[in-house]
């Protein structure tokens, strides 16, 4: 039934590996852990991540965290499996694989099943881009010390859909998704294990560009997973309210007093 | 509430020589890069018509709950229709690239996406053996190994084994099931088509309990002239909902609707003595 190529793979295992790696680029690959919290800001408090908001997008979410206080999940979108996108990808939630090409680095984030491309091939800006959730990144290798090798990958991302929140907190980016996201990868020769990631957002629900660091460590054991958002997910949304569904299957209150969802389309409901 | 399916295979990474950076010598590997999809029809094997048509060598008892399966559906039931809740296509159905798909090389692996999906399909080419266990996975664990076939110092031809699957798996939209057991082992040959270069060929060989013989099929790739990508949502998308035993649809308007005629209406056996 299971007839083995492991020795024929071994057989290519040394031209392959030889061939791997030309130095110019980063130890880039493998999977890779973020450092801190799951805010996301891992330097502030989850619960006081003091984002630079306009006072209406302030007044917004002050609305979400009492909605949520209330059992509620207004723009906790994660939980009907909406794609977390950019930036909030950032946050690495599990791991995140990162692939590199010199035409495009790929950063696959296992989490909500998302792969990111950063466009390294040279190309402009296109006249029209199809909004994404992770919207569409360029970047640029640089060598910032001179040496040769490249150290450095600044991208920047535009072109969104949304919604999209900087965490599970409900902290919203502004509903025209004209948001601009810039971020500066740096990587350090003394630390092959680890990068940095500057992340500065721009967008309209904002006062100013806001700027946050994360960090990542490569994972030491290589984790690859199945993340089922819509089979795992026990939250179901229907009409204006979200409810749970029960480990039997059947939907499920999900506030205390909540009414049973509205079955106007059974003629037979309630019968 | 995100559960995870964990597939540790941990250690097994750690042995491989694993390196993804670009190769050195990269003129060895064909430029797979680009945007491909589908040539020939969504069927498993495009060559021949949907359900029965597909001539799948099911077993009796195989071929018997794909006869149920398909009584289901003339019914308006959805039975076996695993991706309209969002249920990864994985191996081997996931090859028919309902849409688009991008295949990246390098020399430790190649990554197959497919973004009708959002599956990632990871070959290692590393030269590292099958491990001591393998946590299963829709699209499996997938080794290859890249051939010169003509001598000319260039690959053109991946062959890939993939091995240790996660069920409930069908072939294509009608609802044909690979066994339960999920032991199924696929074997591909990936290779551009000589006498068509813009066209990707692979041959997908199925061995699986529940048929009587491995069942061979080839699907073709062609590229797309204009790449873009776009995200396909299914969980956003799709207008299913399972609830207990019965699949309903999800209106317009958000509210659940029947999706047979005269389908009782959900349980609602957990909201008490509250009234609508």
């Amino acid at each position: 039934m299971r007839p083995a190529i492991a020795a024929l793979a071994l057989a290519l295992a040394a031209s392959s590996a030889a061939a791997a790696d030309d130095g110019k680029y980063p130890r880039w690959d493998g999977q890779w852990q973020r450092v801190g919290g799951a805010q996301y800001d891992p330097s502030k408090s989850a619960r006081d991540l003091q984002i630079p908001f306009t006072p209406a997008m302030q007044a917004h979410f002050d609305a979400v965290v009492a909605n949520r206080k209330e059992g509620g999940l207004v723009d906790n979108f994660s939980t009907s499996c909406v794609p977390i996108g950019m930036p909030r990808m950032t946050v690495d939630y599990e791991r995140q694989e990162i692939i590199v090409t010199p035409a495009t680095t790929y950063i696959w984030d296992t989490e909500g099943n998302e792969l990111r491309r950063i466009y390294t091939d040279g190309r402009a800006w296109p006249a029209k881009i199809d909004p994404g959730f992770l919207g569409y990144s360029i970047g640029k290798w640089k060598d910032t010390k001179g040496t040769g090798k490249l150290d450095a990958l600044e991208v920047e991302t535009r072109g969104f859909l949304g919604p999209r929140t900087y965490d599970s907190s409900g902290a919203m980016l502004d509903p025209d998704n004209q948001s601009v996201v810039k971020e500066r990868f740096a990587f350090d020769a003394a630390k092959p294990d680890e990068f940095a990631d500057e992340i500065t957002t721009i967008d309209h629900s904002l006062t100013r560009p806001y700027t946050i660091h994360r960090l990542y460590k490569r994972a030491k054991k290589s984790v690859f997973s199945d993340t089922l958002c819509a089979l795992d997910e026990s939250y179901l949304i229907l009409g204006d309210e979200n409810y749970f569904i029960s480990a039997d299957g059947f939907v499920m209150p999900a506030k205390k007093g909540q009414k049973p969802p509205d079955l106007k389309y059974f003629d037979n409901a309630g019968k | 509430m995100r559960a995870v399916v964990a597939g540790c295979l941990g250690a097994l990474a750690m042995a491989a020589p694993a390196a993804s950076s670009p190769a050195r010598d990269a003129d060895r590997y064909p430029d797979w890069s680009g945007q491909w999809t589908r040539a020939g029809s969504p069927n498993f094997d495009p060559s021949k018509p949907p359900g029965k048509g597909q001539q799948a060598p099911l077993t009796a008892e195989a071929q018997a709950a794909f006869d149920k399966v398909a009584t289901n559906r003339a019914q308006g039931g959805l039975e076996n229709s695993l991706s309209v809740t969002c249920v990864p296509n994985g191996m081997p159905r996931v090859m028919i690239d309902y849409e688009t798909s991008d295949f990246f090389v390098t020399p430790s692996a190649t990554y197959l996406w497919f973004d009708f999906s959002n599956e990632l399909r990871r070959i290692y080419t590393d030269g590292r053996k099958w491990p001591d266990k393998i946590e299963p996975s829709f699209t499996g664990y997938s080794i290859g190994e890249w051939k010169d076939t003509t001598g000319s110092g260039k690959f053109d031809a991946l062959e890939v084994e993939t091995r240790g699957f996660r069920g409930p798996r069908t072939y294509d939209g009608t609802g044909v099931s690979l066994h339960a057991d999920n032991q199924s082992v696929i074997k591909e040959r990936l290779y551009v088509d000589k006498a068509s270069p813009a066209l990707l060929r692979d041959e997908i060989t199925t061995t699986d309990h529940a048929l009587t013989r491995p069942w061979t099929v080839t699907r073709a790739y062609k590229r797309v002239d204009k790449i873009v990508w776009t995200e396909n949502l299914c969980a956003l998308d799709t207008s299913y909902v399972i609830l207990g035993d019965e699949n309903y649809f999800i209106g317009a308007d958000g509210y659940v609707m029947p999706a047979k005629k005269d389908q009782k209406p959900p349980d609602l056996r957990y909201f008490g003595g509250e009234k609508q």
